[in-house]
């Protein structure tokens, strides 16, 4: 019984080609786009993410009580060497970092603005988030007597600087006098983290500790990187109870716009998706109301020979499947090329690189491919073929075989 | 003709509706979203316009790209002058722009230290205004500075204290003073208000040896929209290696950001409308291929294909026509209300303040040319649609149409 309804059901489908595969074809083609779209604005949100992660605040930072307000020195973190070593030992811990930051004014002989010093340790900033891979010019080096530093683009830009040109960098130490070095631009860095891009210079930690005359065990901050599939909030209290002295704050109280904007971007798809699926639905519910009416006395026909109703609903429930199938088909295929292509290639808005920095992103934009795009769609075309049904169906229950056959 | 496409419309009502339904919600969705995309760029862009940028500039050739002491505009008196006698300028200030050390007892920190004719400021921006403890600056100030409330917040200074300023003047030379902070200003801008300070021209200049120079003249008009050309006109009174810089130029990241915004918009708009024109089109293909016998007999009958694609277009029009108009007024009513009465997003400002979003307010834009082109774009959409399945039944001789199944 089911490979006849299955044969009658496909015959049916085929007897309209035209619009059967203007049906299928208005599938394929939205939800295509649909993904590539979803795709895009994922990516986008995700590389923004990650590039701050990667570049600033791991998962989660760690604070002296009120550094966070006056952003000051005397607000220090002290026994660094002791919470690192017992972060690393954490098994949710990936990597850990310390940093110590303090702001000032960065001059060349022509131009002076504001500016962030940042002492760092390379290897480990590597390790964390692979900070070297940021390097857009020169080399992510402090040189051999610890003299260099890698700027942000965009600072290097602001003072007409280029590498192997020097910057002085001035600003008050932990005791309050003001005290200023001399650096040699090793390499220039593009984040589009904005916070690094146009305000840091990085430095090593000795070159900090000397301008901002904070001991050997102090910092102003730890960043941790947490493994895949640690829940951050969970990890966060473990911390509080654990560290009361401590600020500790995850990325999205760091960055609550980038959080905002994840939110956004998540609630944005979600109604793309259902205004889609809508129109699936009404698509399909037009085509399957049509083919039903012009087959009305086809039906009684069938009815009045002894088969039972379940056989003609059966067959409808697979006509209505077969075109949302074939539409989820061709739009996988389309889709999955279309995101494969935005994932390698991406969608390059150089034109206006301006504009995309304005919002922290990179002129080109990569497309994530989720798992989920391809099962949710599916599931929501079975539901949107399966409702279509239902109207037509209920024509079809209330069907009077004889009265239909001696209709005209 | 018009009445049998009225009769043949009301006939196929089911279809008809929703037709009629996809194509109205599509318009007032299209008009009311535009309506906001360009509603929040241009409150973006004006809360910035007015807060400090304005919208022409004046300065020496080079000091935008590259703005240092030596693009400094060096004949100040005549360039103010020649700016005194065209027209469509509301008002004109100078301004002399340095990056300094600003240090406190507690802290130091990088600042943009600008120095300004606090009475002519007062007209081109709204520094005065942002007022919120203390007082503004004035002629006869010496060493007051008005400073951005975050940066005092940065430096852990409030009204009345004193604060250390080092730098260096436009011959640079080493420059430093004490100033006394005389007020607090908080215009929404985020970074603006963590990285600037103002200070008396007259008193500044004589610090940083600029008597007669100036990084801008900041200029006002009094219609936006003709600011090209009004700085078209100060251009041509200008000498040769003076600039004249309109809002697009100066906030051109901005702009860009907008029209960023703006193409993600329109790419999702686009995808709606993939969907919409292949829902009508297949509404369409419907009523036209169910009634295939009916105009296979009209052919019979001796009417023209050509009219027989008249009353098929006409039936299209008259439902795209009715849609879109009910649409458009619904989207237009939409977009004038909420420019009235603009949507609140509580914290929203807080939330991107790092973006330069400064209010909670998120207004339309009711503008009837881009009220009317987005109706355009809906109209032809249904136009489209509807052009395959008459392309479809074309295709059928009147014997053929007849005996269709």
């Amino acid at each position: 019984m089911f490979k006849l309804n299955l044969k009658m059901a496909w015959l049916n489908v085929w007897r309209r080609k035209v619009r059967s595969l203007l049906v299928i074809l208005m599938i394929g083609v939205s939800m295509s786009v649909m993904l590539a779209i979803q795709g895009l604005y994922d990516g986008m949100t995700r590389h923004m993410i990650e590039s701050t992660l990667r570049s600033e605040s791991g998962e989660i930072s760690l604070f002296a009580p009120s550094y966070r307000l006056h952003q000051n020195l005397t607000y220090r973190l002290k026994e660094t060497h002791r919470i690192i070593e017992e972060m690393k030992n954490m098994p949710e811990v990936r990597s850990v970092v310390k940093r110590i930051r303090v702001t000032g004014l960065a001059s060349t002989a022509r131009k002076s603005t504001f500016a962030k010093l940042v002492g760092i340790d390379i290897e480990n900033e590597n390790l964390f988030g692979g900070l070297e891979a940021f390097v857009v010019d020169g080399t992510m080096s402090f040189g051999e007597n610890d003299e260099g530093a890698v700027i942000g683009k965009k600072l290097a830009e602001d003072l007409n600087l280029e590498v192997g040109e020097r910057v002085i960098f001035s600003a008050q130490d932990s005791h309050g006098e003001l005290s200023a070095i001399s650096l040699r631009i090793k390499g220039l860095v593009r984040t589009t983290n904005m916070a690094i891009d146009d305000l840091a210079i990085f430095v090593s930690q000795e070159k900090s500790r000397a301008i901002t005359a904070l001991g050997e065990d102090e910092s102003t901050e730890v960043a941790l990187r947490l493994k895949e599939g640690v829940d951050i909030d969970l990890f966060q209290s473990k911390l509080e109870k654990g560290w009361p002295g401590l600020e500790i704050y995850s990325w999205k109280a760091l960055y609550p716009a980038l959080d905002q904007m994840q939110v956004m971007t998540n609630i944005f798809n979600g109604i793309t998706f259902a205004i889609v699926m809508t129109m699936v639905f009404i698509g399909i519910l037009g085509v399957m109301f049509v083919s039903i009416l012009e087959r009305i006395r086809e039906f009684g026909i069938v009815l009045a020979i002894g088969e039972p109703y379940r056989f003609l609903r059966t067959q409808v429930i697979y006509e209505a499947l077969i075109l949302g199938a074939g539409g989820y088909i061709f739009g996988v295929v389309a889709g999955s090329s279309a995101l494969l292509y935005l994932q390698s290639y991406g969608l390059d808005l150089s034109r206006f690189s301006a504009g995309l920095a304005e919002f922290g992103m990179a002129s080109i934009l990569y497309a994530a491919i989720k798992f989920h795009y391809f099962t949710t769609t599916f599931a929501a075309i079975v539901l949107a073929a399966l409702l279509s049904v239902v109207l037509p169906l209920r024509r079809l229950k209330m069907l009077n075989p004889i009265e239909v056959i001696q209709g005209d | 003709m018009f009445s049998l496409a009225l009769k043949n419309l009301l006939f196929y009502k089911g279809r008809t509706l929703t037709t009629f339904l996809l194509s109205l919600c599509s318009t007032v969705l299209f008009v009311v979203y535009v309506a906001f995309m360009d509603g929040s760029h241009e409150s973006m862009l004006k809360n910035s316009l007015s807060i400090y940028t304005g919208a022409i500039q004046v300065m020496q050739e080079g000091h935008h790209e590259n703005p240092s002491y030596d693009t400094l505009l060096e004949d100040l008196p005549s360039v103010m002058q020649t700016l005194k006698n065209i027209e469509g300028i509301r008002a004109y200030t100078p301004r002399l722009e340095s990056f300094a050390l600003l240090s406190s007892e507690e802290d130091s920190v990088g600042a943009m230290v600008t120095g300004i004719v606090p009475e002519s400021e007062a007209l081109v921006s709204r520094l005065k205004e942002a007022l919120v403890k203390g007082r503004y600056l004035d002629s006869e100030d010496s060493n007051g500075l008005y400073m951005g409330e975050e940066l005092a917040k940065r430096l852990g200074v409030d009204l009345g204290d004193e604060i250390a300023l080092v730098g260096s003047a436009t011959d640079y030379s080493f420059a430093a003073e004490r100033f006394q902070i005389i007020g607090l200003f908080r215009t929404g801008l985020f970074e603006f208000d963590a990285s600037s300070a103002f200070v008396n021209k007259a008193y500044f200049d004589a610090l940083m040896l600029s008597e007669t120079m100036a990084s801008s003249i900041v200029v006002t008009v009094d219609d936006l929209e003709k600011a090209e050309t009004v700085a078209g006109e100060i251009a041509g009174q200008m000498p040769s290696r003076v600039e004249v810089l309109t809002w697009k130029k100066l906030m051109a990241s901005m702009v860009q950001a907008m029209e960023v915004d703006s193409l993600f918009g329109y790419i999702s708009m686009g995808l709606f409308f993939i969907v919409v024109f292949f829902v009508i089109m297949i509404f369409g293909f419907i009523n036209i291929s169910g009634r295939i016998r009916e105009l296979g007999l009209l052919r019979a009958l001796g009417v023209h294909s050509y009219e027989i694609l008249k009353l098929l277009l006409l039936e299209s029009a008259i439902l795209a026509f009715a849609s879109v108009l009910a649409g458009t007024l619904i989207g237009a009513y939409l977009a004038y209300f909420y420019e009235v009465n603009p949507i609140i997003i509580k914290g929203m400002a807080e939330t991107y303040k790092a973006y330069g979003i400064i209010s909670d307010e998120v207004p339309t834009r009711f503008d009837l040319f881009t009220i009317a082109w987005n109706a355009m774009v809906v109209l032809l959409l249904n136009f489209l649609a509807i052009l395959y399945p008459v392309y479809y039944i074309r295709q059928f001789t009147p014997t053929e149409a007849m005996r269709h199944v």
